[in-house]
Parts: structure tokens; C-alpha cells; sequence
């Protein structure tokens, strides 16, 4: 077995002029819950669609389960499950037929997990699909791609529009899918606190270009908030490495840093602050903080002296 | 052992600590006693809806922590408590919680008489407990 | 994949049975319609008539894309394409599953119908007609015609091309199929190229469902087939435009001659314009006054004598799959009963219009009634019957008259032994009314006269050497002169024909001659096709233009007499290049357009930065191929992106590792402190 399920390599593709994924390098270790996080557009399906094969890199390679992607053959496909947002099912389908129709195609198939995953969401199979609702479909589609038991799940923003009862049981078959050590998780969400519950490693993607590649507490303990507070006006500020962010008001000044470390905090301790506060941040905040604009806010009203 | 568990996302306690807390309440208030079994690593995952490296990581702060042993083959389990920092590295703990206690208090304009009091109400059921002889 | 199939077929199988009804209801249409008895004057073609095969060609055609369209277009978002092809089968067998389910949707829509026609039609009682199992084939060869369509509406759906134009370049490809199938005179050449069509947009087809729409993954042969598939359908687009410009450009010639003679025995030559006549002139070129009437323009042609054909280039009549001569032959009707003669019996045949049965049928040896067995059979084929009524049967063994109501056939006339007749006509008397007083009958050697019962009253040897003239004609004047035309076979070359004069002789009633005359050719006022059109032509495909003279070449084969072969300055004649001045515009032209395409195309590939095999190949491409290739080039790829090299500062493809320019690979991105990475 490989160390790394998905590994890329300079991936890069172009929509006419724009880039929507550019230069991106990441591994995806086997047995790891791997979150793909961004804002909308910044290329997080263009780069799962480019995984899969189903998009053609304009430059840049990708490897999946020791595959080039571009040529992922029917045997490899059958270890991977794909689970894409919208739900895509024919409408005209039975629920039992989807089942019948899927299992046709894969070996591996577990009828007993598929039936478990209607028993959960309640879905009747002599319903069409076109009368499921979101959620539902959602559970039949999730049961679809759980079913073959696939080394590798890839789950492309499952989540938006459903009800937070399906939403959890996504989680939770997410959960159950790490039972198994060598099954891996890759899945992109906007859903900040799905990805603070679930996952092990993160990406985050920012207009195609990847800005951080690490763990979860990794990125979580390198994104920090200092309050510095000053007893006269607040001087101005020398060049801070990884600064993201920065609200001023009246005496004092909330950095947001990322890669703090100990230059960082020395650099801050010599600016002659009453006190420098560290506020701990949520992971949900540290995300924010990491994707939003950078720059400078400010609660001063405009022309009140003093504010660049 | 009847925790009754949850975690919040979205929280300043990263998960991992927030169930640590939750172990550390439960041996401090005597719901757990020493020699019980915490639940499994997959089961507390799938119980909680989170990843299980993260109960792994909370478990082995307990441990680290000398709270917990990990008993290979059969999970974790509390123990006696040992205290594994020195008298120092207490101290220094202590001073952290009770600053962030005073400040607070003091922020919701009580003054020091009455935290005092507070505190000691507080402090009542575990009067029984020994100073660590260790020290 | 019979998952697969099943999928496909469900899904499509409500506008499959749609479309079926609207065919068969179509079909019923015009097979009703055949049935009752208001056809008189063209007879019952049942399976080959022009309303049924106009069915089943835009029948197939139309339907045909539609299918394909509704198989490909729900797919256009991706998510439900991943949802296909991600799976463990490969995508040409989905895509061989869509193909296979389409077409037996396809063969269920138009195979039913036309074979539920074939059946009713063969069925007796049906229909006042014979039938002939090989009549359903024209309707087969449009539906393998429509197959072809419905690759190219598969092809459509499939490639995401960034005009809308471009995409339906495919069905313009596919136009030329149902051209070419139905001009072809044998069903397995229809079949052949049919066939050869298909594979090319098949494979561009699979290609585009392969790749998901776009060039640059797909397998060499699908994008060789969709280069070819391109730029079939550009030149159809370009042929089209420039046979509208043309027409809109082209002066119609207005008006025409032709000679006549007046009766008094003068040859005269009358020009028309409109339909009316314009001028009459003797064979000098002076007016005759005597046809001048006082209105304005207004000549009186009743009494001139025209010369009626008897027999010309053709053979015995078109010989084609999908017409209804190759079968049978409507005679006439009379006395509610239709006379066909069917040329694989040799005899002619009855129906009758009320109850639709056969009757019988008359041989040599007179009318036998259907139940019975008739063996025999007439000598010799039909000759393409010009006169009116079912008097008589002219067929190239000789001359039978027929009497349908009395059900007797007597031989009239036959010709000499060894001899044949290539044409006969009722010849006409003009009093107040025009009276058939006999029969015209021209055979290889002689022209006849011959009464109504078939003696013959006046014959003469054919007076022109029968290669050449081919073309034979007659008049009979008031008082019983008559008169023989006889001009140049049309497949002469046209720059001999120009010079070749009609001949014409004036016989006695007995038939000796009284005068030959030579009538100068007529030069045709207009041309076939103005210079500007060919340079037109030259522009829009070098190629064709500078292979003409291949072309022309080829297509004079290779004719015994030398008037036949038609060369360069024959081609240059039918296309208006008359003047050396035009040849040398064209050929500037030409070279001009050719140099032109070659060289946009060869900065193109520089400018983005091709393959090295692709750099060389595609300006030759365009050289030959002009407009049409450079256009099919810009259509079929995508053109990536550009930006400035970091190191040498020009803009360089993005698709590439490394700038074509210096080498150096892209930089990598620097980031700006904020980037975590462990």
C-alpha cells in the first residue's frame, strides 16, 4: 500500500484567460480525513474534477491511488467514490433501480450498507427520484457511493441545502468510513465547523492558489489574535510577517497573525504596548480571518484624525 | 461510564480539549472513579460526530496528563491520580486559572470579599480532599 | 453496459415512440393519398414516390439529430456526465451502450414504419400498383442516411465549443451524405458511402464523449476525424453561401432560341424571352415580317412547326434505385384500370382502380387474366414513352398496338433485323386541333413515318453519323412534307459543339428528300457560371480550384471518339472562363487566398506555440485547403492562455512546463508569509 492516495503536483488549470487552479502541490496520506476548504470560485471542484479525470489539466500532473488521473482505468474508478454536490441521480429512476443499476457496475458492492443507508434516511425504494426531496437524495446518492466500499471518498461540498438531520448523517457516514484505517476522506466545504469536526489535514485554497497545506491544529495553533493595548495613540506599525489582518479603535489594535512564532512575539512585545493580549481563536475564526480580504478595518469614523 | 458527553465547534476550546475537560470534570466531581473504562476511541468518535485522531489526542493528553493509562488491547482507563508536574509547573497553572477567574470576577464588579466567599462556597464538597503529600 | 443500454433506452424511449407515430401517421399520409384514384396523370409510385422518400429522408435526417441531441444535451452539465462516466467501465463502451440503445430507438422509429409501409404495400388489394421488394431499399438508404445524422446531432450535443456555430458544423458535414446517397444509382454505393460518412463522425463522436468535450485529450484518430468533420462542414457552409451569392449575382439569361419551320417549308429561327416570342429570323438573320403582329412584341407561333424529339442522348430512361422506372412503368389508366409495364415480367400489366387487384397482364401472345401463369415476355425494353394515351407500346424490339378494352395486342411495326429503335412519337397533324395521324419511329440505322396501322409511308437512312447526333427530331407540315432534325450529342466537348451545325432535312410525303439544310449552331447568350463565381470558388477552397484540371481530366474519362473527351479549356467554357484575363484572375486569386490561409495559420501556430509535427502539418493543411481549414483549425482547438515570461519578459502558452522562449521553468509561486505549510 502507497503512502499517499493523492498526490499533486503543479496542477494547474486555465478558463480562457483566468486560472482557476494554479501551481498547486499537496499529498493526501492514506487513511486521512482531508479537508478542501475556500471561498466560492477559488477552484476547489475545478481541482476535484481534475482528480477524477473528468477535467484535463492545462498543466501540472496528478497522481490518484498511484494513477496518472488522466487515465484513471475502470479498475482503479471502481475503488474511488465520488459524491458531488447537487445530488445528481436520473429523476425518472426508482430508488431500488438506482440501487439495481449502480450494483451492476461494481464488484465490491455492499448491499447490506446500501440498504442501511435507505433504512436511515427513511427512503422508500418504489419512490422516484424526481419526488425525493434534497435531503433524501442526498442520503440515496451517499448510500450509492458508500455501497461499493471505495478506498478513496470524494466528497465535492456535499453539504449546502441540506437539513442539518441529513447533514449530520453525512457526517456521520463520513465517521464510519474511517473505521477502516486504509479508507481515505478527501471532501471541500464551506461548512466550517463540518471540516473542524471531521477532518485531519486541511487545504485552503484562496483564487486557485493554495495558501496553507497542513493539520488541523496545526492551523489552528500557527493562526493567532493579539490585542495590544496602548495607554496614548497607537503608534505606527513596522512590517509584520503573516500579517492578515488588522482592527483598530480607540487605544488599541487587534492583530490577526499567521505563523506566529517567537520573532513574531518578540517583534510585538518591543512596540510599547500596556499589554499584549493573546485571544484565542476558533478554528472557525482562524479560517475567516485566513480567507477574508486582508487589510485594515477600522470602527473610527472616517476624516477622525489620525487613521491611514 | 454515564457521561453525559457533547462538544461545541465553533468554540475557542479546541475539541480535543473540550472532551479532555470533560474527563478532567468528571474524575474531579467523583462521577469517575479510578480503574473505570472511557468509552472506546470509535465509539466516542461516532458517538460525538468528530474524527477519531482527535479522541486519540484528547486521551493522550489525559495520559500525558497522568490522569488516564492506556492499557494496550483494552482501551483507556482512569487512574489513580499521579500528579506528573512538578510543584512549580502547578503553581504556574494555578496562577493562570486564578488570573483568569480574578479578572472576570473583578470585571463583573464584585468585589474581592465577595469572591472570596464565592470561592469558599464552592470549594465546600471537596474540603475532604489531602494535600498531595508529594508536594 | 446493458445497464447501461437500459438506461439510455428508458429514458428516450417516450420521444422514440413520438417521433414513430409522426413518421407512420406521415407515411399513412401519403400512402392514403396514393390510393385514391386523383393521380391520373402521374401514375401510383408507392414506396419510391417523391412525398414517401421525402418522409423518410428528413424523417431520419431531422429525427436523427433530435435523438442524438436529447442523448447528449441533459449531459452538458457536468455533474450528470461525471455521474456516467464515473464508474468502473471505460467510456467507449458507455459510449458504444449510447450508440447501440440510440440505434435501436432509431431502427424502432423509422425501421417500423417503413416496414409496416413495405408490408401493406406488398400486400395485393392495397394498392393499383405492382410491388417489388426492392423498392423499400431508397427508404432504407435514407435511413442509414439518417444514422449519419444522428452521429453528427450526437456530435453536437457532445463538443463544447466556445460559438454555437461551430457545433452544428457537424450536421452541415452530414448534408453531403443525402446528397450523395441519393444520387448514386445502385442501393450498395448508397450503403458504402453511408457507411464512410458514419465512421468519420462516429469516431469524432466517440472522441468528443471520451474526452468530455474538448480537443486536446482525445485520441489521435477521433481528432483527425473531427478536423475532416470541420472542414466538410465549413466548404458545405461555403457552397451554400456561394451558390446564394451567385444567385443573387447571376444574370439569369433572359432568353433563348431555337429553330423552327414555318409551314411552308422555311427554316426559321425564334428566340424567346418570358415564355412569349421575341423575334422570328430566317437563316440569314432577317426578320419575318409575316409573324409581326401589330401588338407590341407579340408573335402568333401557332403556325410554326416545332420539332418534336424522337430520341436523343439517354438510353431507355433513368435506371436509378430509387426511382420507380427501374420497377415499372405507368402507362396510362383508362377505363379505371392502370397499365403498368414492369420490366422484370417484360409484360404490361393491368390494376384495377376500384378494388386495387390485378388483372392481368399482356405478353406477345395477348391479355392473360391474373390467376393464370404467363411465361412470356416481350423483347427488349421500354422506350421512355412521349406520346399520349396507351394506343400503342413502343418498346427497342419493336412497335405493339395495345387495345386495353378489347384486351388485345397486334405487332405494328419492327425493324430491320439487327436493328433496334431508340425512340418513337406520335406524330402530330396540326389542324384546328393537333391530331395524331401516325407514329415517328427512329431506330439505330433509319427514321420511320408510319401510318396507324404501322405501314410505313416514308423512311430514310439516319443521315448523320448516329455518335455524334444523336439527337433526332421531326415535324410533319399541313400538307404532309416532312421534315428531320438532327443535332450534336450535349456530352460533346462544348468547345467542338460551339461549331458543330444542326442539320436538317426537308423530305417529300413519300419520303424523298427535297433539301438539306445546315442551321448554324446557336451560341448561348449566357454563360454556364460568370468568372466571378469560379474565382469566388478559389478563394473559398484552393484545394479544388487549383485541381481542377484533375478534376475535369478524370471526369472526361476516356471516349473511343476524341469529341467526347472533354479537357481543361472544355471546363473553362462551362465555367465562364472565357477570356485568358479571367484564367489569369482566377489563378491569382487563388494563389493569393492559398498564400494567405498557409501563412495566418503558420503565425498561429507559432504565436501558441504548437508541435513541432503540427507546426509543419497545419500551414500545408491550410494551403491546400484555404479558408475552409483555417477556419476548421480556429474551430477545432482551444487556444490557451498567454502571459509574460518572468525571465525573458514574452508571452509564453501557459499549456507548457517550460517557456518556448528561454526555457526556464515557471516560477514558482512566492507567497507572502501568510502561506502555512508543514
Amino acid at each position: 500500500m502507497s503512502e499517499n492516495v493523492i498526490e499533486v503536483q503543479h496542477l494547474t488549470r486555465y478558463f480562457g484567460r483566468k486560472a482557476a487552479v494554479q501551481d498547486l502541490s499537496f499529498v493526501v496520506p492514506r487513511g486521512c480525513v482531508f479537508g478542501f476548504v475556500g471561498r466560492n470560485g477559488s477552484g476547489k471542484t475545478t481541482t476535484i474534477r481534475m482528480l477524477l479525470g473528468l477535467l484535463e489539466p492545462t498543466r501540472g500532473s496528478a497522481t490518484v491511488l498511484g494513477h496518472d488521473s488522466r487515465r484513471l482505468s475502470p479498475e482503479i474508478r471502481a475503488r474511488i467514490g465520488y459524491l458531488a454536490e447537487g445530488h445528481h441521480v436520473y429523476g425518472w429512476m426508482r430508488v431500488a433501480e438506482c440501487g439495481w443499476f449502480q450494483r451492476r457496475f461494481y464488484s465490491t458492492w455492499n448491499e447490506d450498507v446500501f440498504q442501511g443507508v435507505l433504512r436511515y434516511f427513511r427512503l422508500d425504494p418504489k419512490a422516484r427520484v424526481k419526488d425525493l426531496s434534497k435531503g433524501e437524495r442526498a442520503g440515496l446518492c451517499l448510500g450509492l457511493a458508500l455501497a461499493p466500499e471505495p478506498e478513496l471518498l470524494i466528497l465535492d461540498d456535499p453539504a449546502p441545502g441540506l437539513d442539518p438531520v441529513a447533514r449530520r448523517a453525512l457526517l456521520e457516514a463520513m465517521i464510519y468510513v474511517t473505521r477502516q484505517a486504509e479508507r481515505t476522506i478527501f471532501f471541500s466545504s464551506h461548512l466550517l465547523s463540518d471540516v473542524e469536526r471531521v477532518a485531519d489535514r486541511i487545504a485552503v485554497l484562496d483564487a486557485g492558489q493554495l495558501r496553507a497545506c497542513c493539520s488541523l491544529e496545526a492551523f489552528r495553533s500557527r493562526v493567532r489574535r493579539v490585542v495590544l493595548r496602548f495607554a496614548g495613540p497607537v503608534p505606527p506599525l513596522p512590517e509584520i510577517p503573516g500579517l492578515l489582518h488588522t482592527l483598530r479603535s480607540t487605544g488599541e489594535i487587534a492583530l490577526t497573525i499567521a505563523n506566529y512564532d517567537g520573532h513574531t512575539e518578540s517583534l510585538l512585545n518591543g512596540l510599547g504596548a500596556a499589554r499584549v493580549e493573546d485571544v484565542p481563536l476558533s478554528v472557525e475564526d482562524a479560517f475567516l480571518s485566513y480567507l477574508e480580504d486582508r487589510g485594515e478595518r477600522s470602527f473610527l469614523l472616517p476624516g477622525a484624525g489620525g487613521v491611514q | 461510564m454515564a457521561l453525559d458527553w457533547h462538544i461545541a465547534t465553533g468554540s475557542d476550546t479546541p475539541i480535543y480539549r473540550q472532551i479532555a475537560d470533560q474527563v478532567r470534570r468528571a474524575v474531579v466531581t467523583g462521577s469517575c472513579r479510578p480503574g473505570d473504562a472511557l468509552p472506546s476511541v470509535r465509539g466516542l468518535a461516532e458517538q460525538l460526530v468528530v474524527n477519531p485522531n482527535t479522541v486519540v489526542k484528547a486521551f493522550n493528553e489525559l495520559a500525558r496528563d497522568g490522569l488516564v493509562e492506556a492499557r494496550p488491547g483494552r482501551g483507556y482507563f482512569v487512574t489513580d491520580r499521579r500528579q506528573v508536574y512538578s510543584k512549580a509547573e502547578r503553581m504556574r497553572r494555578l496562577d493562570r486559572v486564578l488570573e483568569t477567574l480574578i479578572s472576570e470576577a473583578l470585571v463583573l464588579d464584585f468585589s474581592p470579599a465577595e469572591i472570596r466567599a464565592a470561592l469558599d462556597g464552592k470549594l465546600v464538597p471537596f474540603e475532604t480532599r489531602r494535600p498531595d503529600p508529594s508536594g | 453496459m446493458t445497464a447501461i443500454i437500459w438506461k439510455e433506452l428508458r429514458e428516450n424511449l417516450k420521444w422514440a415512440v413520438v417521433w414513430m407515430l409522426g413518421v407512420a401517421v406521415a407515411m399513412g399520409y401519403v400512402l392514403a393519398r396514393q390510393r385514391q384514384p386523383a393521380y391520373y396523370w402521374q401514375g401510383i409510385e408507392s414506396l419510391c414516390s417523391e412525398t414517401f422518400l421525402l418522409v423518410t429522408t428528413f424523417g431520419s435526417a431531422v429525427g436523427g439529430v433530435l435523438l442524438g441531441l436529447v442523448q447528449t444535451v441533459p449531459e452538458l452539465r457536468r455533474e450528470q456526465w461525471a455521474f456516467l462516466v464515473h464508474r468502473p467501465i471505460s467510456r467507449t463502451r458507455i459510449f458504444l451502450a449510447k450508440v447501440i440503445a440510440g440505434g435501436g430507438l432509431y431502427l424502432l422509429a423509422m425501421g417500423l414504419p417503413l416496414l409496416s409501409a413495405a408490408l401493406w404495400a406488398a400486400t395485393p388489394g392495397r394498392l393499383a400498383a405492382p410491388f417489388d421488394g426492392r423498392m423499400v431499399l431508397p427508404g432504407v438508404a435514407d435511413i442509414l442516411t439518417g444514422g449519419v445524422f444522428y452521429l453528427a446531432g450526437l456530435l453536437t450535443g457532445l463538443r463544447t465549443a466556445r460559438w454555437y456555430g461551430s457545433r452544428a458544423l457537424g450536421i452541415a458535414a452530414a448534408l453531403p451524405c443525402a446528397f450523395c446517397t441519393a444520387a448514386v444509382p445502385e442501393f450498395w454505393q448508397a450503403v458504402l458511402i453511408a457507411a464512410g460518412f458514419a465512421a468519420v463522425l462516429g469516431a469524432a463522436a466517440w472522441g468528443s464523449f471520451w474526452s468530455g468535450g474538448e480537443y486536446r485529450p482525445q485520441p489521435r484518430v477521433a481528432r483527425v476525424a473531427l478536423g475532416l468533420t470541420l472542414f466538410g462542414g465549413l466548404l458545405v457552409v461555403g457552397l451554400i453561401v456561394s451558390v446564394f451569392v451567385a444567385q443573387l449575382v447571376l444574370e439569369a439569361p433572359t432568353s433563348w432560341s431555337s429553330y423552327a419551320v414555318t409551314k411552308d417549308g422555311a427554316f426559321v429561327r425564334v428566340t424567346y424571352a418570358l415564355g412569349q416570342i421575341t423575334r422570328v429570323t430566317d437563316l440569314e438573320g432577317r426578320e419575318v415580317d409575316q409573324y409581326r403582329h401589330a401588338e407590341r412584341g407579340a408573335y402568333d407561333g401557332r403556325s410554326l412547326r416545332w420539332a418534336l424529339s424522337i430520341a436523343g442522348d439517354w438510353g431507355a430512361g433513368p435506371n436509378h434505385y430509387r426511382s420507380v422506372p427501374r420497377f415499372y412503368q405507368w402507362l396510362g389508366c383508362s377505363e379505371q384500370v392502370h397499365w403498368y409495364w414492369v420490366a422484370g415480367q417484360g409484360r404490361v400489366l393491368g390494376f384495377a382502380a376500384q378494388d386495387r387487384r390485378l388483372i392481368g397482364s399482356f405478353g406477345p401472345d395477348g391479355f392473360v387474366r391474373a390467376a393464370r401463369k404467363a411465361p412470356q415476355r416481350f423483347e427488349g425494353q421500354l422506350i421512355w414513352p412521349s406520346h399520349r394515351g396507351i394506343g400503342w407500346l413502343a418498346l427497342s424490339s419493336g412497335i405493339w398496338r395495345l387495345d386495353v378494352v378489347e384486351r388485345r395486342v397486334e405487332p405494328l411495326f419492327a425493324p430491320e433485323p439487327g436493328d433496334q429503335i431508340r425512340g418513337a412519337i406520335d406524330g402530330m397533324e396540326y389542324g384546328e386541333v393537333e391530331t395524331p395521324v401516325g407514329i415517328v419511329a427512329a431506330t439505330r440505322e433509319r427514321v420511320y413515318f408510319l401510318s396507324r396501322d404501322g405501314h410505313p409511308l416514308a423512311s430514310v437512312p439516319y443521315a448523320c453519323d448516329r455518335t455524334r447526333y444523336p439527337v433526332v427530331a421531326s415535324s410533319i407540315l399541313e400538307d404532309g412534307r416532312l421534315v428531320v432534325w438532327y443535332s450534336p450529342s450535349y456530352r460533346i466537348r462544348p468547345a467542338l459543339r460551339k461549331t458543330m451545325p444542326d442539320v436538317a432535312l426537308l423530305l417529300a410525303p413519300d419520303g424523298h428528300q427535297l433539301q438539306r439544310r445546315e442551321l448554324p449552331p446557336i451560341a448561348e447568350a449566357g454563360a454556364a457560371s460568370p468568372w466571378y463565381a469560379i474565382t469566388a470558388a478559389a478563394a473559398v477552397v484552393p484545394l479544388a480550384g487549383a485541381m481542377a484540371d484533375v478534376i475535369g481530366r478524370l471526369w472526361a474519362g476516356r471516349a473511343a471518339d476524341p469529341a467526347f473527351a472533354w479537357d481543361w479549356s472544355d471546363l473553362r467554357e462551362t465555367w465562364g472562363l472565357r477570356s485568358g484575363g479571367a484564367v489569369v484572375l482566377a489563378s491569382v486569386v487563388l494563389i493569393i487566398s492559398a498564400l494567405a490561409c498557409g501563412i495566418a495559420t503558420f503565425a498561429l501556430a507559432h504565436r501558441y506555440a504548437f508541435a513541432r509535427r503540427a507546426t509543419r502539418g497545419w500551414p500545408i493543411a491550410s494551403l491546400l485547403g484555404g479558408p475552409a481549414a483555417l477556419l476548421a483549425l480556429v474551430a477545432l482547438r482551444e487556444w490557451p492562455a498567454r502571459e509574460r515570461c518572468a525571465r525573458c519578459g514574452r508571452m509564453r502558452v501557459v499549456e507548457r512546463e517550460l517557456c518556448e522562449h528561454c526555457g526556464v521553468p515557471l516560477p514558482v509561486q512566492v507567497g507572502d508569509g501568510t502561506e502555512i505549510f508543514d
